[in-house]
């Protein structure tokens, strides 16, 4: 964007947009084949549509050469800035880092791998209007087995009825915040990234925008993963299972209750008791599987207090590296050229 | 005393070359304060100054600060050198001090190489003053983004106002100055140095010089390579800052945001304006000069060389987030200059002062300051450069 390489610089189309400014967080965790001319051709874009932007890459602890692959741009594509984590921290910490640190008036997170960054334009225009958000969806779940698909929509149903978790449905990863969303999602600070609940929490203006990614989206890898998520998801979303547990056990406690004077009476008016094994047994083991099913779901909510108030940094920022577009050497020498 | 240039057809050729005790190169800050300086030792000082004013580059380019500190809590040495001078500098240059004004320093929580307490211990060991800003202060600031704010005591300075300073200066101590003149050619020679001279109007004129004081700045190698002499290894970054129009709250404020990719915005007395920087977006390019790399070895390079499009809305967009009121900032102007760091300095941002005889010709000098107040190193420096010199000549005498 310096003139100073203008000349390296694809003509522009005409109708730059100079009133909103734009930053485009991708996440990178080994990608090192063929980061380049993906970060190269967003750059592109970005440069062709936006007179103010940013890229803001987010290494997430990439053990492969994609560090230095992308910081190879740096002296000639400006804009530029990599944060690196201090080890990898998966995902979903990662945008959040990239969230925290991009300064746009609209911020697009997107997967270099999977979403069409030609798009990036629309979205932004679509969340430009208002104050809200874009959320991209796939409701085919491109490239998943029929056992996560069904997995997805018993979990949605569930979440949705049992839970009552107001949830965007088949989220890809892909969205495009504004300003005020985006300030309002940081705000959440809760360890856990997850737009497709707290956007619709928040409430602000939330507009959906389905697409076919060119590949499997990596959020929903495998199916243990999506299992992990879920839990996390609606622990996250909602106090559900505590409060259904606690109405277990006060039904448990009753039947209890009755079962003891039950016991009290046939002790005061039978007068050979030689009650069976099986009442006791069920007794037993009805009580059991209350207690666990209590201590479970106490442990997950008792995890979360923890690190809640522990507070611990979701994610550690290691570096920042930006652009430092040097002066060609051409146009050194020009200026050398009219001293003589 | 000033010798505006003078017309073309008075060529050297005709005369035997004048000759002087001290030819200073660059009428920045350093320039003048060596010249006033070297009067002591010398008789004829000259400066020469390439343009039409003293203090027009770097000594004006810049943040204006006069530091206290504050501004090093990664090099606990230069802080404490900061405390040093800065009374010193406010004695000294009184007239040219503005402290009209109320100097915040805040912490970032995210992204800080120093914490809030690291900070009040920092300063608690260097002695500089530290209290917790007001309430309605503090309100101004996003607090999931900024730790803590202080109430510090940092000034700024009037370039134009210490410019005027330093004409009276030179005329207080006889010193010639020559504007609008380049020195480009150099030959150092059995007692000193031929300095070829050209002045704007196309005159050029050669003198002779005992002492070459080389105090250009950004454009040292490019003095170094008249001379012929390999460069000194110098880091430059083309930097901009915004010259900004404050909403009315920040009128008589300063800012600074410690301590990583933040900002700084504080009054910038000779244009009532305040000057704004960001430590990620202030520099641009940066290129390293040193023996064995191609370097810049034509003209002294000018601001219109290395201006490039102004980065305001990156600045403003990311420093609002710290502190919203900076969205209703008005951008006036930009300043553009080479900021040139010795490469040493640069990760512990130390700013050493350089005073360097060269290896070969020690009586050509080159001296670079890296912040305003480091002036108070030149005295001594010149005194034993001087005295080592008479020294030297008193043995060969017997
Ligand atoms: C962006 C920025 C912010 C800064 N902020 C601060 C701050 O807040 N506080 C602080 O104390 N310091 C600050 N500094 C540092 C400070 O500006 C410098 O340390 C100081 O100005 C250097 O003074 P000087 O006289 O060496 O250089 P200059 O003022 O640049 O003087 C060099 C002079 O040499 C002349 N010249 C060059 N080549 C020739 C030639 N061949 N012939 C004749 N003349 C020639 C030039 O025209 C120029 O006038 C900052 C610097 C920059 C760039």
């Amino acid at each position: 964007m310096t003139s100073l390489t203008d000349s390296q610089i694809p003509a522009r189309s005409g109708a730059r947009n100079s009133s909103t400014f734009v930053s485009v967080v991708a996440v990178l965790r080994d990608v090192a084949a063929d980061v380049q001319a993906k970060v190269r051709q967003l750059w592109e874009i970005l440069h062709r549509e936006y007179d103010n932007f940013e890229i803001v890459l987010v290494d997430d602890g990439s053990r492969d050469r994609t560090l230095e692959q992308v910081k190879a741009l740096l002296p000639t594509h400006d804009c530029l800035r990599i944060l690196t984590l201090s080890r990898a921290f998966g995902r979903e910490p990662a945008v959040a880092a990239g969230l925290d640190a991009a300064i746009g008036d609209v911020v697009v997170v997107v997967d270099l791998d999977t979403d069409p960054i030609d798009s990036i334009p629309e979205l932004v225009a679509m969340c430009c209007n208002g104050s809200g958000s874009v959320v991209g969806t796939d409701p085919t779940r491109t490239g998943e087995s029929a056992v996560q698909r069904i997995g997805a929509t018993v979990f949605y149903w569930l979440a949705q009825r049992l839970a009552g978790i107001d949830m965007i449905r088949h989220t890809t990863g892909l969205v495009a915040l504004s300003r005020p969303a985006l300030g309002a999602l940081l705000r959440i600070r809760e360890q856990a990234y997850h737009p497709q609940v707290f956007l619709p929490y928040i409430g602000l203006e939330l507009k959906t925008w389905a697409y076919r990614p060119t590949g499997r989206i990596k959020a929903n890898r495998g199916l243990f993963h999506s299992l992990d998520r879920a839990i996390d998801i609606v622990v996250t979303g909602s106090l559900w299972p505590l409060r259904i547990v606690s109405w277990a056990s006060v039904l448990a406690a009753l039947v209890n209750a009755i079962y003891l004077i039950y016991v009290v009476l046939i002790a005061l008016f039978k007068s050979h008791v030689a009650e069976g094994w099986t009442t006791t047994s069920l007794q037993n083991g009805a009580m059991f599987f209350m207690l666990f099913v209590v201590l479970a779901v106490l442990g997950e909510y008792v995890g979360r207090v923890l690190t809640e108030s522990r507070r611990r940094p979701t994610f550690v920022v290691r570096d920042e590296y930006n652009s430092s577009v040097v002066v060609q050497a051409e146009q050194r020498r020009n200026v050398v050229n009219e001293s003589r | 005393m000033i010798r505006q240039p003078e017309p073309a057809q008075s060529s050297d050729r005709t005369q035997a070359p004048r000759t002087v005790d001290v030819v200073v190169v660059g009428g920045g800050f350093f320039g003048c304060q060596v010249a006033a300086l070297a009067r002591k030792y010398a008789d004829k000082v000259v400066v020469v100054e390439a343009a039409d004013r003293l203090l027009t580059r770097a000594s004006y380019h810049n943040q204006a600060r006069v530091h206290n500190g504050y501004h090093y809590p990664r090099s606990i040495l230069t802080a404490l050198r900061s405390r040093v001078n800065f009374p010193k500098f406010c004695a000294d240059f009184g007239d040219c001090v503005v402290s009209d004004f109320d100097k915040y320093y805040a912490v970032a929580r995210e992204q800080s190489k120093v914490t809030a307490s690291q900070f009040a211990t920092f300063c608690q060991r260097i002695g500089a003053p530290l209290e917790p800003a007001a309430d309605q202060v503090t309100r101004w600031f996003d607090p999931d983004r900024i730790e803590m704010v202080w109430k510090t005591r940092e000034y700024a300075f009037d370039s134009l106002k210490l410019a005027e300073r330093m004409n009276q200066l030179l005329a207080e101590h006889q010193v010639q100055v020559q504007l609008s003149t380049v020195a480009k050619h150099i030959e150092p020679d059995a007692d000193g140095v031929r300095v070829q001279l050209h002045h704007a109007l196309g005159a050029v004129e050669t003198i002779r010089a005992r002492w070459l004081f080389n105090c250009t700045y950004s454009s040292l190698n490019f003095v170094l390579a008249a001379a012929g002499r390999p460069p000194i290894p110098l880091k430059h970054e083309i930097t901009e800052m915004a010259l900004v129009a404050v909403p009315t709250e920040l009128h008589k404020v300063g800012v600074t945001v410690m301590c990583g990719p933040f900002f700084s915005i504080m009054p910038f007395p000779p244009r009532g304006l305040h000057s704004f920087s960001h430590v990620r977006y202030t520099p641009r390019a940066a290129w390293l000069e040193r023996d064995g790399l191609p370097y810049h070895t034509g003209l002294p390079l000018q601001v219109a060389d290395f201006k490039v499009r102004s980065a305001f809305v990156l600045m403003q967009r990311d420093a609002a987030r710290y502190l919203p009121l900076l969205r209703q900032l008005e951008h006036v102007d930009s300043l553009w200059e080479l900021k040139t760091v010795l490469p040493q300095s640069e990760g512990n941002d130390s700013r050493p002062i350089l005073f360097r005889p060269d290896g070969l010709w020690p009586r050509l000098v080159s001296v670079m300051g890296g912040k305003i107040d480091n002036i108070y190193d030149l005295p001594r420096e010149i005194a034993d450069l001087f005295a080592d010199h008479r020294r030297h000549s008193d043995d060969l005498a017997h």
